[in-house]
């Protein structure tokens, strides 16, 4: 339920609000490190990302981060079974690649200590188990009242683990492409669902056409992941009313080793269930 | 002998002990009954007055004698009587509206001196017929925007809830209406306020100089108040508007006895929703609902009970509904012991609740939350003497907070209960306080008010490691305090609120005024939103909530020229804030049953200087005023510790208010208002996470949105009495008929004033970002009301 969301669309049908893009001169800040990792159990590459904070007008990818000393540590409990340093991949400057997807019930921590910049550690991630996706369905929903070509929701059922304290991500790809904008990024806790069963929930809150191609991923994250990411939600999709939040720096788990500073991003992993359907077939 | 001469000497240089009687009595408008709150009766041989209190009673005590008495009230013609006081009597007087032709005994002047006479400084008071001559939004005559175009008062934006006093948040104003608190004083987001003014007989703002006898709240006291109701005849009025209509009767029930007033207002404009097939099954409306009925028991024993109760209301179809609302209700009992002691009894209930949510499907639920008080007080005013007029009181009020529950509410329902338990707290109070006349050119007014807070069970509290309460995974123990048992107090030295405000008349034309006050908050709005939303509630202080605290110093001058035509004047404000709440970076506030982990605690202050240059007599009347002004806070835990500008500090506040009346059937009024922008955040870097252009943040308040400033233009026209015998064709027209149409623009250069500025990504190329204004009006907006009385 977010009320920011619901006040807005009060908000909007009664007022006659409106907006301009304008030009506008802002400070410029220091230069600091954000670590960008997510890393899961699914069958495929992954990295982390190392860039710096550019100028708020500066369009264009963030100058990335080379030559990096990134280790990632792993956890059994509270035994350390292993660390290995990341090698940078050669084609992407800034890409630290994973030697192997992560595993349920270990403990991650990464470590990255960049030329020039604050080293950082995390704190340890424990990969916990996600529910399985019990089936993914599309059902025809109500066309636009400007164009009316079909459109269709994509519903999930699954069910959710019992005992407080479970936090989720969904993500998902549409024809191959990952929807990467600030109202995709799909979040919840379990406190009024604990040990329910979902069924036909509608999760990424989209229309589809026919043919479209939908892939969802349910990832189990942790309390601090959640925590991040509802601020950065709050932060880059619920602006733009009266009723936002005030603006805040998003603090994540990396911090300084000796020191009392941070890296911006964050670190996170997750156990993984995937499943993709095609609208319409 | 000398001893003997001394002794007869001593005896006739002590002012005789001659007899004194007290004259008392009430001061009323003649036409329909109701009582004149601040009326002044002016003894000129003896250089000395009186004014009547909220219930229109004044009581003075003389030396016998025959006097010749000056009654006067803004709005009223002047009445001169004569009284032959040889024992105390009762001396009731009824005043005419200077609308009506002057009799022998009156002068058309009013009361303009009062501003430099009377001891009151930092007070707002305007009469209802110029707030509505005042050109309004959407033509509903709304007293609190009326009040934003007065110094020291303001918002942070159009569609926002409450309004700011003295760089105080929107929850430190003590809103009364016949004594009941009113938590939330907006309908649709602040565009309308809950009062509908055809039920007000009288409003005034306290912003500093706060009576001993008002508490509970820091920055301010709005004590609004009803009309009694016609003891005469039945009369009524109505206004038909494009946005809401309102209709408004009054009339005795027994003859000088007993009447009532009912008053209602509604908005329509979803009537018309079924027309448009995409907004068929949606509702969204307001209403008010005003009644008071009053009774005069006795010569010495009067009772009245008042009623309000309005809500917004939001459907969405099957999809979402929505109401929020407030509800209160007093019965006061008015009781004179003797012609020098008037008291006043009154039993208060007052809440203010919302529910929300899905109706229907797999998601439905409902939130709800509510606060609720219930309050007995006394209050007695004692004329001891000319000089001295003393006022003491107590106050209990009890709260009863239910800060949320959701809970899925159908069957398929994937929703399991939720929600925060419900706190309890006692607030009681008591005060005394004198106002007395040194000579006639020096007025006191000092007292004490006493205050003390008790949070009770049944309630559970949680205990933090080391005490802190900074995270819900810090909880080592769980307290369960059970029924009536004390959980925490906050009483001791803190509680004392010493209240002064002075007066030094030069002469009729200038005074010099200070004041100091301090006052105590123990229940706070939670909201960390740049405008409150309706769903905000309220929390108590408790084991780690404390009260809020400040204390406020002003000096002013004032002065009139021209014999009370202009008035000026001057004020300087300084005001100290302790343990204010604020909220750590995107803290979590609804239904968190540990709410403690979300709160940060800090001081602030405020200061600033008001300037106010009235005309108030003429064809041409209206005023300038303009604020300079500075709030800030200090909170360990934002912006680095170091201290940041509120989100509702203004450093320029202007307001130009002109109204003209060019003959008895046209008047045209205008208003400017000007205000520097309001402090917002802008991000000093960018980054990537996840695909996202993140905004970096780190100064807090440390830019501006653009200035406001707005021009509206209005025109009423009041229909000259005519011939015809008929209103809308059918009805015979009552005798005191008239009617008046206004014409309003809104906005008349149609600027998009901002309302913020937020940063976003590009909707088509994510890469890059851009800065963009939020307006609330971004056009002229004209409307038309017909107003009528009968």
């Amino acid at each position: 339920m977010n009320k920011l969301l619901l006040l807005s669309l009060l908000f909007l049908i009664i007022g006659t609000a409106c907006e301009e893009v304008i030009e506008l001169d802002v400070p410029e800040g220091r230069t600091q490190l954000v670590v960008d990792s997510w890393y899961t159990d699914e069958d495929t590459t992954h990295y982390v990302k190392l860039s710096t904070t550019a100028p708020y007008f500066e369009d264009g990818a963030a100058p990335r981060v080379s030559n990096a000393v990134v280790t990632l540590y792993t956890f059994q409990g509270e035994t350390l079974e292993a660390s290995v340093i990341l090698n940078e991949d050669p084609e992407k400057p800034g890409f630290y690649q994973f030697p192997a997807p992560a595993e349920i019930g270990k403990g991650y921590q990464l470590e990255v200590d960049a030329p020039g910049l604050i080293r950082v550690k995390s704190d340890i991630q424990v990969v916990r188990p996600v529910p399985p996706i019990l089936g993914l369905e599309w059902e025809e929903t109500t066309p636009d009242f400007e164009d009316s070509t079909k459109k269709y929701q994509v519903l999930l059922t699954t069910f959710e683990l019992p005992g407080l304290g479970d936090h989720y991500r969904w993500f998902a790809w549409v024809n191959g492409e990952y929807q990467n904008k600030p109202f995709d990024i799909t979040i919840s806790n379990d406190d009024l669902v604990d040990g329910a069963f979902i069924p036909g929930l509608d999760i990424t809150n989209k229309r589809y056409r026919f043919g479209e191609n939908v892939r969802i991923v349910q990832a189990s994250i942790n309390q601090n992941a959640y925590d991040y990411l509802s601020l950065l939600l709050s932060q880059t999709a619920f602006v733009g009313s009266p009723f936002d939040s005030p603006p805040a720096p998003l603090i994540g788990n990396m911090k300084q080793v000796d020191g009392n500073g941070v890296a911006l991003g964050f670190f996170g992993v997750s156990a993984t269930s995937i499943d993709e359907i095609l609208v319409g077939f | 002998m000398k001893i003997y001469v001394a002794l007869l000497a001593l005896l006739f240089a002590f002012p005789s002990f001659a007899q004194k009687h007290t004259l008392s009595g009430y001061v009323k408008d003649a036409s329909n009954g109701e009582e004149l709150i601040g009326a002044a009766l002016y003894f000129p041989q003896l250089a000395t007055g009186v004014t009547t209190n909220l219930y229109g009673f004044y009581s003075i005590s003389l030396p016998a004698g025959v006097y010749e008495i000056s009654c006067s009230f803004v709005g009223y013609n002047t009445q001169t009587r004569t009284v032959e006081l040889n024992e105390s009597k009762t001396f009731n007087i009824e005043l005419n509206s200077n609308n009506i032709q002057l009799t022998e005994f009156e002068v058309s002047s009013e009361r303009e001196d009062h501003n430099i006479k009377s001891v009151e400084m930092s007070v707002e008071k305007l009469e209802i017929k110029t707030v509505k001559k005042i050109p309004q939004f959407m033509g509903e005559v709304d007293i609190i925007r009326t009040l934003q175009l007065l110094p020291g008062v303001s918002t942070v934006g159009e569609g926002a809830m409450g309004f700011n006093v003295r760089g105080g948040n929107i929850d430190q104003n003590l809103i009364l209406l016949d004594e009941a608190p009113v938590f939330n004083s907006s309908h649709l987001f602040g565009f309308f306020s809950v009062f509908n003014a055809d039920a007000v007989k009288d409003f005034k703002l306290y912003k500093g100089g706060i009576p001993a006898k008002y508490g509970g709240r820091l920055s301010s006291v709005l004590d609004v108040r009803q009309i009694e109701g016609n003891m005469k005849e039945f009369h009524g009025s109505a206004g038909i508007g494009l946005i809401s209509s309102r209709l408004m009767v009054e009339a005795p029930i027994i003859k000088d006895k007993a009447s009532f007033m009912i008053a209602g207002r509604r908005s329509y404009i979803d009537l018309f929703f079924p027309l448009f097939k995409d907004l068929e099954g949606n509702r969204f409306y307001f209403y008010d609902l005003n009644a008071k009925v009053n009774y005069k028991v006795g010569d010495k024993d009067r009772l009245f009970l008042s009623g309000y109760f309005g809500d917004d209301v939001f459907v969405f179809g099957d999809a979402f509904k929505a109401r929020w609302g407030n509800g209160s209700g007093s019965l006061r009992w008015n009781h004179l012991f003797n012609d020098k002691l008037f008291a006043n009894t009154t039993l208060i209930y007052s809440r203010y609740n919302y529910s929300l949510g899905v109706p229907t499907g797999v998601q439905a639920f409902e939130w709800q939350s509510t606060i609720q008080n219930y309050n007995v007080k006394a209050d007695f005013s004692y004329f001891l003497n000319p000089q001295n007029t003393i006022e003491f009181g107590v106050n209990a009020l009890f709260y009863s907070f239910d800060p949320g529950s959701a809970k899925g509410t159908s069957e398929e329902s994937i929703f399991n209960e939720v929600g925060v338990e419900r706190k309890r707290g006692f607030e009681p109070a008591i005060y005394l306080s004198n106002e007395q006349k040194f000579g006639d050119k020096f007025t006191v007014q000092y007292g004490i008010r006493y205050s003390m807070f008790v949070n009770y069970g049944p309630q559970t509290v949680y205990q933090y490691k080391d005490g802190i309460p900074d995270s819900k995974e810090n909880i080592v123990d769980t307290l369960e305090f059970g029924k009536n048992e004390i959980i925490k107090t906050y009483s001791g030295l803190s509680g004392f609120e010493p209240r002064l405000a002075m007066n030094y008349t030069l002469n009729q034309r200038n005074s010099f005024k200070a004041s100091y006050n301090r006052t105590r908050q123990y229940i706070h709005l939670i909201s960390n939103t740049t405008a409150a939303t309706p769903i905000d509630v309220w929390a108590p202080a408790d084991t780690y909530i404390k009260p809020a605290t400040v204390d406020q110093v002003a000096v002013g001058y004032f002065r009139n020229f021209y014999e009370n035509t202009y008035q000026l004047s001057f004020e300087g404000f300084y005001k100290w804030y302790y343990d204010v709440l604020d909220y750590r970076d995107g803290a979590e506030l609804l239904i968190n049953p540990q709410l403690e982990t979300q709160l940060l605690s800090g001081d602030g202050r405020a200061y600033g200087l008001e300037f106010m240059l009235k005309k108030a007599k003429g064809q041409f009347t209206g005023w300038v005023s303009y604020t300079l002004s500075r709030s800030e806070r200090t909170v360990p835990g934002i912006n680095n510790g170091e201290s940041f500008a509120t989100n509702w500090d203004k450093t320029h506040d202007i307001s130009v208010v002109l109204s003209y009346d060019i003959n008895p059937k046209w008047n045209f009024s205008a208003n400017f208002a000007f205000m520097t922008g309001r402090p917002i955040t802008y991000p000093d870097s960018r980054y990537e996470f996840d695909g996202i252009i993140v905004p970096n943040y780190s100064n807090r308040n440390g830019a501006r949105t653009p200035s406001y400033h707005r021009l509206d233009f209005s025109a009423t026209y009041t229909k000259p009495k005519d011939k015809s015998n008929k209103v809308f064709f059918f009805f015979k027209k009552p005798k005191d008929w008239q009617s008046t149409w206004v014409f309003s623009v809104y906005n008349v250069y149609a600027r998009k004033n901002p309302y913020s500025v937020y940063f976003r990504q590009n909707a088509d190329n994510p890469m890059q970002t851009e800065a963009v204004q939020l307006s609330i009006f971004g056009t002229i907006i004209p409307s038309v009301t017909y107003n009528f009385k009968f």
